[in-house]
Formats: C-alpha cells, sequence, structure tokens
C-alpha cells in the first residue's frame, strides 16, 4: 500500500488524530525482517483488529508496542511508535510502566497458579495500591471482564480450577485491574470454546466503550463481527488498512480479497 | 505372534530390572535396619564413645552431624540459590555464563576425597582453620553448592514462560517476577532438592576426614558459649561426624563391641536419611498445594 492511500484511509477513518501511530515501523530478528515498514493509526476506544496468515508478522507487530520483544536477545526496531507525545520504542521508555499503561492478555489463558484474588492483586500490590482500595477495584474488574457472578463465592480457590474461557477472561480482568489505556488481545479466543470465544467477544465489544483495543485474529469472521478497523498483514507487510465494513466488503488490495475469500490462508 | 513374544519379553526384561533394584534395596536397608536396631537405644544415642570399653555411645558424633549439616546448609543454599537464580534469569548465553555453567558441572562431579583433600589445603592449612567444623562445613559447601545451583535452575527454568510473560506484561518488574513469580512456583523443588541434598551431606565422610577432623573433644553440653573450646556449638573444634565415626570405628576400632556400635551407628544414619528424604516429598507436595490454592 502507497503511503498517500494510507493519508487517505486516515482521513476517512477519524478527522481527530489517533491515539497511536505507528510510523515506519520494522522488527528484526536478528537479520530476519519480521515486519516491515509499516504505517498505520490505532484509533482510541476502538478495536482494531490485525488479520493474516500464520507468520505474517501480526504477533510481532503487537508484541512491539508494549515492548513484550525485548524479551528477545535479538529483537531490534526501526521506526517509531508514538503514543501521547512519545516514541514508545525510544530506548529511554520505562517499559515497566508503558506495560501497565498498556495491557495485554496472551493467546493462551495464562492465570497464576495461585488463587483467583491473588491473580487480580498481584499488580495491584506491587503498585502499592492502598488496601481499603483493593476490594473495589477487584470487583470491578472481574465485573468488567463478565465473570464476577461465576467467581465471586469462589475468590480463594485457584485460578486452575476454572474453564479454559473463565481464565482468559480472569487474564483480562486482571489486565483491567491496573486501569490501562490500551489493551492488546494476542488471538484471546484461539485456544477456547466456541461459546467461550463468544462470551469474551461480546466482552470485547462492551470494554470499547471505556479502552482502545488491538486484537490479532486468526479468525476472520471473528475480525468482521468485533472490529472498527481491521488491518491484514502478509508476509511483514501491511497489505492494507481500513474501515472493518469497507475492508471485508470492497478490499482495495488484490491480495487482501483473495485471503478474504479463502485463496490462500 | 512374533511381536506379541517381544513386547512380551520386554515387558518382563522392564519387570526383571525393577524387582532386582527393589530387592537389592529392601535387603540392604533390612540388613542394616535389623542389625542395627537391637543397638539403638537412649544409652546409645545419649552417652558418649569410649575408645577400649564396651557400651560406647554416638551422641557427640549426631550432635557433630547436625551441626555440620547445619552449617554447611547455612553457606550453601543462599549461595546455590541465588547463583541459581542468577544461571537461570541474569545471565546472557555467552562465554562467561559457559565458563559458570562448566565450573559448576565439573564441581559436581569432584570425588569427595578430592573435595577433601582440597579443603585440608585451603580450609584447614592456607586459612589456618585447623581441624574444625567451619573446615569442614566450608569443604562440604564446595561439595554441595553445585547440586543447589543445578536444582535451583532447573525448577526456574521448568516453570513455563507464559507465567513469566504474563507478570511481566502487567508492568512488572523482572525482580519483583522472579520474587514473587518464579520462585515461589520453584520453591516445592528447590526445597526438594535442597533437602535430599541434606541427606547427602549428612552421610559424607570423606570430605570430611581432613577437614573437621577423626576426634571430638570432650564437650560440655551445659556451656553454649560458642567461644569456649569445650561448648558443643564452637565452630573451631574438631568434630567428628556419624558417617566418619562408622568409618573409623571399622578400621582402626579396638573397643570388643565394634560391630555393635558401626551397626547401630550405620542404622542411625540410615534412618536420618530416610527421614529427610520422606519429609522431602511431604513437605514439598505440602506447600505446592498450600500456594496454589484450595482445589
Amino acid at each position: 500500500m502507497q503511503a498517500s492511500d494510507l493519508g487517505k484511509e486516515k482521513k476517512e477513518a477519524n478527522a481527530v488524530s489517533p491515539l497511536m501511530d505507528i510510523k515506519n515501523l520494522s522488527v528484526f530478528y536478528g537479520e530476519k525482517e519480521a515486519v516491515k515498514n509499516v504505517s498505520m493509526p490505532i484509533e482510541g476506544n476502538k478495536v482494531t483488529a490485525f488479520i493474516g496468515p500464520s507468520g505474517c508478522g501480526k504477533s510481532t507487530l503487537l508484541r512491539t508496542i508494549n515492548r513484550m520483544n525485548d524479551q528477545i536477545d535479538s529483537a531490534h526496531y526501526k521506526g517509531e511508535i508514538m503514543y501521547d507525545g512519545v516514541n514508545l520504542l525510544d530506548k529511554k521508555i520505562d517499559v515497566v510502566s508503558l506495560r501497565k499503561e498498556i495491557g495485554m492478555v496472551f493467546q493462551e489463558p495464562n492465570p497464576f497458579p495461585k488463587p483467583i484474588i491473588t491473580n487480580l492483586t498481584h499488580a495491584l500490590k506491587f503498585y502499592r495500591t492502598k488496601k481499603s482500595e483493593i476490594q473495589g477495584i477487584v470487583e470491578t474488574a472481574l465485573k468488567q471482564a463478565a465473570l464476577w457472578d461465576e467467581v465471586k463465592n469462589r475468590l480463594n480457590s485457584s485460578a486452575q480450577s476454572l474453564s479454559g474461557g473463565q481464565q482468559q477472561r480472569l487474564c483480562i480482568a486482571r489486565a483491567l485491574a491496573l486501569k490501562p489505556q490500551v489493551l492488546l488481545l494476542d488471538e484471546p479466543t484461539s485456544a477456547l470454546d466456541p461459546i467461550s470465544s463468544a462470551k469474551v467477544e461480546d466482552l470485547i465489544i462492551e470494554l470499547k466503550k471505556h479502552y482502545t483495543i488491538a486484537i490479532v485474529t486468526h479468525n476472520m469472521e471473528q475480525a468482521a463481527r468485533i472490529s472498527d478497523y481491521t488491518t491484514f498483514m502478509y508476509n511483514g507487510e501491511l497489505i492494507e488498512y481500513g474501515e472493518t465494513s469497507r475492508l471485508f466488503t470492497n478490499p482495495k488490495e488484490q491480495r487482501t480479497e483473495e485471503y478474504l475469500t479463502g485463496k490462500f490462508s | 505372534m512374533n511381536r506379541r513374544i517381544s513386547n512380551n519379553i520386554a515387558t518382563s526384561v522392564f519387570i526383571l530390572c525393577a524387582v532386582v533394584m527393589i530387592a537389592t534395596l529392601v535387603y540392604l536397608l533390612g540388613y542394616i535396619l535389623t542389625n542395627g536396631f537391637a543397638e539403638i537405644d537412649w544409652s546409645f544415642l545419649s552417652s558418649n564413645s569410649s575408645s577400649f570399653q564396651e557400651g560406647g555411645g554416638i551422641k557427640n558424633q549426631l550432635w557433630n552431624s547436625f551441626y555440620i549439616l547445619m552449617m554447611t546448609m547455612l553457606f550453601s543454599v543462599p549461595l546455590g540459590v541465588l547463583g541459581g537464580i542468577y544461571l537461570a534469569e541474569y545471565s546472557k548465553p555467552g562465554k562467561i555464563t559457559n565458563v559458570i555453567r562448566t565450573s559448576v558441572e565439573v564441581l559436581s562431579s569432584l570425588p569427595s576425597i578430592v573435595v577433601g583433600m582440597f579443603g585440608l589445603l585451603v580450609f584447614v592449612q592456607y586459612m589456618g582453620l585447623g581441624y574444625s567444623i567451619i573446615a569442614g562445613a566450608l569443604a562440604l559447601t564446595v561439595f554441595n553448592l553445585p547440586v543447589i545451583v543445578r536444582v535451583t535452575e532447573d525448577s526456574i527454568r521448568s516453570i513455563p514462560l507464559k507465567q513469566k510473560n504474563a507478570s511481566l506484561a502487567l508492568g512488572i518488574t523482572h525482580w519483583h517476577t522472579v520474587k514473587t513469580v518464579l520462585v515461589p512456583a520453584a520453591f516445592p523443588g528447590i526445597l526438594t532438592g535442597v533437602i535430599l541434598s541434606a541427606g547427602r551431606v549428612f552421610g559424607e565422610a570423606a570430605a570430611l576426614l581432613f577437614t573437621a577432623g577423626l576426634s571430638t573433644p570432650n564437650l560440655n553440653f551445659t556451656n553454649w558459649n560458642p567461644f569456649e573450646s569445650t561448648s558443643p556449638l564452637n565452630p573451631f573444634r574438631s568434630a567428628e561426624t556419624l558417617s566418619v565415626h562408622i568409618w573409623k570405628v571399622n578400621s582402626q576400632g579396638i573397643m570388643p563391641d565394634v560391630l555393635e556400635i558401626a551397626n547401630g551407628s550405620a542404622a542411625v544414619l540410615i534412618i536420618f536419611v530416610l527421614i529427610f528424604n520422606l519429609s522431602a516429598r511431604i513437605i514439598g507436595g505440602f506447600i505446592f498445594a498450600k500456594i496454589s490454592g484450595k482445589k
């Protein structure tokens, strides 16, 4: 996609400046370029979906936003991710506070093997939240994650006694308890059964009222159902970005159309 | 038919190996315990050993064994656990890490008699500690450290990466993640390893021959001032442990009841090592259930 097209897309998307602006981002693992010169906005209080075949770089892009790729020694970046006037890829950025502000939920539910309540208080305690406030924050987060009614009577049970879908909602609640601005969801339903997936999808639609959400998904129907904007990536490149309804019904790029119609995957 | 036969043969071979193994163990334990049990009574455990006469006990030796064990653990557990955490979480792959890891491996395969000679040279003579509890404990630390480093590193590495990512993604520092997620999850494994290594240290003799010495001064169990020479707590006195006592009685003993003393001491030693092993399992399982919340 040409830079000029991207400009038009932006206007079509939103006249106000976006919450986050990814500019000419490239991500390398050693020599390998996993994300190639991607530029796109992430609009506030909207759901932005990333679709594309396995290995197209969509998860890498997502994990670059909260710098989880820093974990990998060989990973390095080019370009910028502008957010709130700062470049998130700046070496001086404190990744710890960055990750507090930009929460992440992973593909596989990963609650701590501890009581349900401890899963939520783990980070709160680290940030020295007042004891009197913790109870309220826990309850709000669990309610936002639509899990409160199912667990309110067994907050001290092990998180591993929950079903996969409940565990994933617990992980979302755990991220919400920190009151983040942005939620990054990395294929959050791919390890769940259809009913649990549907619950998580409903939850995402509900959450976008208060949060900005970026979701990587393997499931095109899911992207169509829940997202406002969709990015199609292929081979590390951004092929097309636009409003979900437009991109799915009237893709501009041939490769997008071929992917959406199942010509390749 | 052919496949069935080979399958049956394989099964039988495995069962046979298991039977041979268990039978050896049961025979060994049974032999030591039945021979030794008759010798163990309160006076055997609570009286001093004698050099010539009949009826000596193992009070001092038992005390020395526990004292040296405690001191060894005091040195080796903090150092070993921190070293294991370093190797699992902080070391970057490269030359230095390889050198450290190879050193740990070499250290763990050193014969204990060599560790004893090393202790004699470095702790007893060069550092001037003489035959003493502290020299013995330092030698056993050399012997025990690699085990603890290895156990800690393995326990931490066995925790799924997704646990660590979960904590980091919540905006928690690496150190706090190590402290509150990784170490607690690895704790049952580390504890089991520590207790099992305690059994090994408790039964060690060769490394102590030249470091803690073959004799114990007359101890006054009413004097607990560690700076007095007759105090059981004095770390600078020589100390013969239970396993060294077994070796010494068997090789140089001239009292008439040598066999009874050796049998009794061996049984006591085995019983304590068994207690260490069993408690490692029980405590490890209990703590795991406790930190992971009720089911």
